[in-house]
């Protein structure tokens, strides 16, 4: 009958669309993982090269106009910057892309031990290769790089130090303050933790706020500290934590003596700077990339003041950010391009231009005499309290790959003891042995 | 894929109701992925767990990922977390699903119109509710701290505090250890509220199905009210709960959105996942924690196992209680 | 009696509707206030100022119509991979007679045993080594089965009389043209029910897609919407915009089909 010739018709009617559809997605190009691959560029055309960041928002805009000025002046390359989360998720999907063969050509590294773990993989081009090379540094240019940028990038690689990974956002912690409100209340900028606790309890008391410091728990503020107390996060040689030493049980003992106070209470995530606008508190402690966003959400209400952050028995403070890294996996044509992107990001206009626009630290010295950095300081002298920081300031030991799971271990700890859930010392002693332990693998 | 057109097609000629070639090729799309994406993964997965697996394999350790899991305080605090609030989550879910479904049963107006709304969360985004809820819950700016201010209550800290809720109620003394934390609180809570509406239309159509002679000969006998619900009606939903029961234990053990989104998902500086103090780390944010945030493949895959064993043994024995409890009309 | 009765199940009900609808109510509000009214107290529960351009705000904020472009295709395609495989899997055991049938059920049946913890990361392994990572599909193939849409389309198919399946089998009518032209234009309410439950678990779903996918412009809606929470957003008002958008399809299509996706699965526990 008539129904043999219609069911073979309709049944591969039916499966040629279905072909046709898996086709038709294939070759949408949604199969090929993104990459610098593709096809073999033609001589002249740039080479792209896929750089992975964790800059949003405005952040991300700055960065896509810089990499659109590089592209401009370096027609040999083309750099992709491409937006893949904050820090953590940022790392998560390097890991993951790593294991499916698919990572960029290069990207931001800002979680703890990132970079280390990357090394350790074998995943990394050190950018000492290429700044020794013939599009290299010159030994003025690098001494002009700040030091400390410098100690944060450098690892051993086969028995020498070398420069693996490469500065890219720096900040550090600073202190925020309601200056109206101060003023108001007549009291002057605290240069000291007295100072804070002082100038909280008088805001306290004159109802003006309903604490003086908000807090998302960190084990930053505790490492400032801790530093400032004289003592260190680490051993020397990086296979011990030094955290639960005296020092640190100072350290944490005033957070938690703050806390009992009631001059600072608890918060989560980015919850302070509302109540900072909102006028609830009137001190805080971040990055210096913070100011834009609270100055963003006070749209003139009142003053921000920015102020290093407050003294204990000494000075001290935390460098933040994240460093660059090229994977080996590159083409050699894109890994010279990210090197020549990152140089050309160091570069004193560069630096100064990013650093203006974006409230990161500039990566050199020469940068605080271009023009950008001036008008900067001229119109916001604010901006000066972070660059004073930076003679005192601590990096985070995130050149040790195992700090990833040793600082949710310290924050835990941090956070026990200040809730009162726990005793400091107990708390730091047992974080510092869980900790030991991983470092001993 | 071709092929089923040409060959079958060839087989058919002439052969009244056959089928037999014919239906392992209809069945073989279905059966290809779900031995590709759910069979295949049960033997990969047990292999992966034998190894210590970084981002690429790197030896083979045979048992010692599970050792280490039995030694790990980590795993075994997410397990005791877990248990809070699957014990927290099935019972409310299925008492409260079986309430509502319950009063709807009895002729009231506008069913279909609490129907709509009772289920209404269970097919929305958990994601997009669980932001809703945290910023209900926001400890200075949350409606729930809002209303307390205003009735001069004390305003708890919810998604942030640690402490058990035992403690924080003037139970036990402090002890950081006993119960959930007011945190697991909360979110067994929106879980509950996510999940109430399906279980009150799964109770809905069992109820409904009951024929309603039965109803009224057991009126008839003089059965009234609570009685009647409590030996007729229960007994003859027993069904029903059983596979609620079951339904509702594995989902709250494989829960992983909501508990991600209200207090999870990692601030920039590297926390990991689980809320404060870890207090509402259940066992999936631990094996994804682990597999995704720190990379040790192998370690998490031997995790996930070690829930799928723990899950199998409380389907088992959710299984031989029903067997014995559970009435089936008509036998 | 009988009427209070109905009223204290009324007040009941009432008050339980209220709890489950007010976050929604709430997050509505909320995504017009603006910031400062948010966290004003006591908070309103009517904004002041109706904040339309919140939402664009939110749009402008994240790449949210590239997340829902996204989640479209991944749904679309999970939901017409789920109906096509289920629809043919359900007709042969429905219909059609094969040694094996019933362990092939029973095989089926036992798939729904392993959990997805179990299939995330080997999933994984299998989608990098393919090259999927990061592709439609990565977030499709691995979800294009599901057995419980089997079962309810087997339930379905069951439900066409028998003697229709017993006079084509008499005229030598190949299984193909039968389920074509007999089975599916009878069985079209169940498999828009399949087609559209499996839509919203797949719209809906959170762990795979952020496993699958690494890239900002491969992100579906549930992932993008996590991830815009986690950046530097204070600004709840914008969340609650953003929540809203990604809730809307979802409730709007189960609006529109609420009868059929009730009963759909509320069939699903009758089985028992």
């Amino acid at each position: 009958m008539a129904f043999d010739n219609g069911t073979r018709m309709g049944r591969r009617a039916l499966l040629g669309r279905v072909i046709g559809a898996a086709g038709g997605l294939a070759l949408d190009g949604w199969i090929a993982p993104r990459g610098s691959g593709g096809s073999a560029a033609a001589a002249d055309a740039p080479v792209p090269v896929a750089f992975w960041h964790a800059n949003s928002g405005p952040l991300g805009t700055i960065l896509s106009d810089l990499a659109g000025q590089f592209n401009a002046s370096h027609p040999t390359y083309r750099l992709q910057p491409e937006f893949v989360g904050n820090y953590t998720a940022l790392n998560q999907k390097i890991m993951s892309s790593v294991a499916a063969g698919a990572q960029p050509d290069a990207a931001q590294a800002g979680a703890y031990g990132a970079v280390a773990a990357y090394l350790r993989a074998g995943l990394l081009v050190p950018v000492q290769r290429f700044a020794d090379g013939p599009d290299g540094l010159s030994r003025s240019s690098l001494a002009d790089i700040f030091p400390g940028f410098r100690e944060d990038n450098t690892y051993r690689v086969e028995h020498k130090a070398a420069l693996v990974s490469w500065p890219f956002n720096k900040s550090v912690l600073v202190f925020y303050y309601n200056g109206t409100m101060l003023k108001s209340l007549g009291l002057d900028v605290p240069r000291t933790w007295d100072d804070v606790a002082a100038a909280s309890e008088k805001a306290m008391r004159a109802g003006a706020v309903a604490a003086g410091m908000g807090w998302t728990p960190g084990s930053e503020l505790f490492a400032a500290l801790l530093y400032q107390n004289g003592g260190r996060l680490l051993s020397m040689d990086d296979t011990s934590v030094l955290f639960h030493a005296e020092a640190g049980v100072r350290a944490l003992a005033f957070l938690k003596d703050l806390y009992d106070r009631k001059i600072m209470y608890l918060t989560k995530q980015f919850d302070w700077q509302n109540d900072l606008v909102a006028q609830k508190i009137c001190f805080a402690v971040s990055t210096i990339v913070s100011q834009q966003y609270i100055q963003q959400d006070l749209k003139g209400a009142w003053d921000l003041g920015v102020a290093p952050l407050p003294a204990g028995a000494n000075k001290a403070t935390i460098l933040f950010g994240s460093n660059g890294v090229i994977f080996a996996k590159a083409r050699p044509e894109a890994q010279a391009g990210a090197w020549a992107f990152f140089k050309w990001w160091a570069e004193p206009e560069q630096t100064a231009l990013w650093a203006a626009r974006s409230h990161y630290l500039p990566l050199r010295r020469s940068a605080l005499a271009m023009p950008p950095m001036r008008d900067l300081f001229a119109r916001d002298p604010r901006q000066r309290a972070a660059l004073e920081s930076l003679d005192y300031a601590h990096p985070m030991p995130d050149n040790v790959a195992a700090w990833v799971r040793i600082d949710p271990l310290l924050q835990d700890a941090i956070t026990k003891a200040v809730v009162g859930l726990q005793a400091p010392r107990d708390a730091l002693q047992e974080a510092a042995a869980k900790a030991n332990a991983i470092l001993r693998g | 894929m071709v092929l089923t057109g040409v060959s079958a097609a060839a087989r058919l000629r002439g052969r009244p109701g056959r089928g037999r070639l014919a239906g392992y090729l209809y069945l073989a799309p279905a059966a290809v992925l779900l031995a590709a994406f759910h069979i295949y993964p049960l033997f990969y997965g047990a292999y992966v767990s034998l190894f210590r697996w970084g981002l690429t394999r790197e030896a083979f350790v045979g048992l010692s990922n599970y050792r280490a899991l039995l030694h790990d305080a980590d795993f075994w605090r997410a397990l005791l977390v877990t248990t809070y609030y699957v014990i927290g989550v099935v019972p409310a879910e299925i008492v409260l699903g079986f309430t509502v479904a319950y009063l709807l049963s009895q002729r009231i107006h506008g069913r279909a119109a609490y129907r709509l709304v009772y289920f209404l969360p269970y097919i929305t985004s958990m994601v997009a509710m669980g932001l809703v809820w945290s910023w209900i819950f926001n400890a200075n700016f949350g409606l729930l701290n809002a209303l307390l201010r205003v009735l001069h209550l004390p305003t708890p800290r919810w998604l942030l505090e640690p402490r058990s809720i035992l403690a924080l109620l003037h139970f036990g003394r402090g002890l950081f250890a006993a119960g959930p934390s007011l945190a697991l609180v909360c979110v067994t809570a929106v879980t509950i509220w996510y999940y109430t509406g399906f279980h009150a239309v799964v109770y809905l159509a069992g109820l409904t199905a009951i024929p309603t002679e039965i109803h009224e000969a057991a009126r008839l006998d003089g059965a009234g009210g609570f009685g009647l619900l409590r030996r007729i009606t229960l007994p003859l939903v027993s069904p029903t709960t059983f596979f609620l029961a079951v339904v509702a234990t594995i989902g709250a053990v494989q829960s992983f959105a909501i508990v991600y989104t209200l207090t999870g998902g990692g601030v920039s500086g590297g926390a990991e996942a689980g809320g404060p103090l870890g207090t509402t780390r259940v066992v999936t944010l631990f094996i994804f924690t682990t597999f995704y945030t720190e990379f040790r493949v192998g370690y998490a895959t031997a995790a996930a196992f070690v829930v799928f064993a723990i899950l199998l043994a409380l389907t088992a024995l959710q299984m031989r209680i029903g067997e014995r409890r559970v009435h089936y009309l008509g036998g | 009696m009988r009427i209070s009765r109905t009223a204290a199940a009324h007040l009941l009900l009432l008050s339980g509707a209220a709890v489950t609808a007010f976050p929604f109510l709430w997050m509505l509000t909320s995504s017009l206030k603006s910031n400062v009214e948010a966290i004003r107290f006591p908070a309103a529960l009517v904004p002041h100022d109706w904040l339309w351009q919140n939402y664009a705000r939110a749009l402008a904020a994240a790449p949210f119509s590239r997340y829902f472009l996204n989640s479209l295709i991944q749904s679309t395609g999970v939901a017409a991979c789920v109906t096509l495989t289920s629809a043919l899997a359900a007709y042969a055991f429905a219909f059609l007679e094969f040694p094996g049938r019933r362990i092939l059920f029973g095989a089926f049946i036992a798939t729904l045993l392993v959990p997805p913890e179990i299939t995330l990361i080997p999933n994984f392994v299998v989608i990098t080594a393919l090259h999927w990572y990061n592709t439609f599909l990565a977030l499709i193939i691995p979800m294009g089965a599901s057995v419980l849409s089997v079962f309810l389309l087997r339930q379905v198919f069951l439900g066409i009389p028998r003697h229709l399946w017993d006079a084509a089998r008499v005229d030598g009518c190949p299984p193909g043209y039968f389920l074509r032209r007999i089975v599916v234009p009878l069985s079209r309410p169940g498999l828009a029910v399949v087609a559209l439950l499996a839509f919203l678990r797949a719209w809906n779903d959170l762990l795979w897609p952020l496993v699958a996918t690494s890239t900002d412009n491969m992100r579906t809606v549930q992932v993008g919407l996590l991830a815009f929470s986690q950046n530097v957003s204070t600004d709840y008002t914008l969340l609650m915009a953003a929540a809203v958008m990604v809730v809307l399809p979802t409730a709007g299509a189960f609006l529109l089909a609420q009868r059929q996706i009730i009963e759909g699965i509320g069939t699903t526990g009758l089985r028992g």
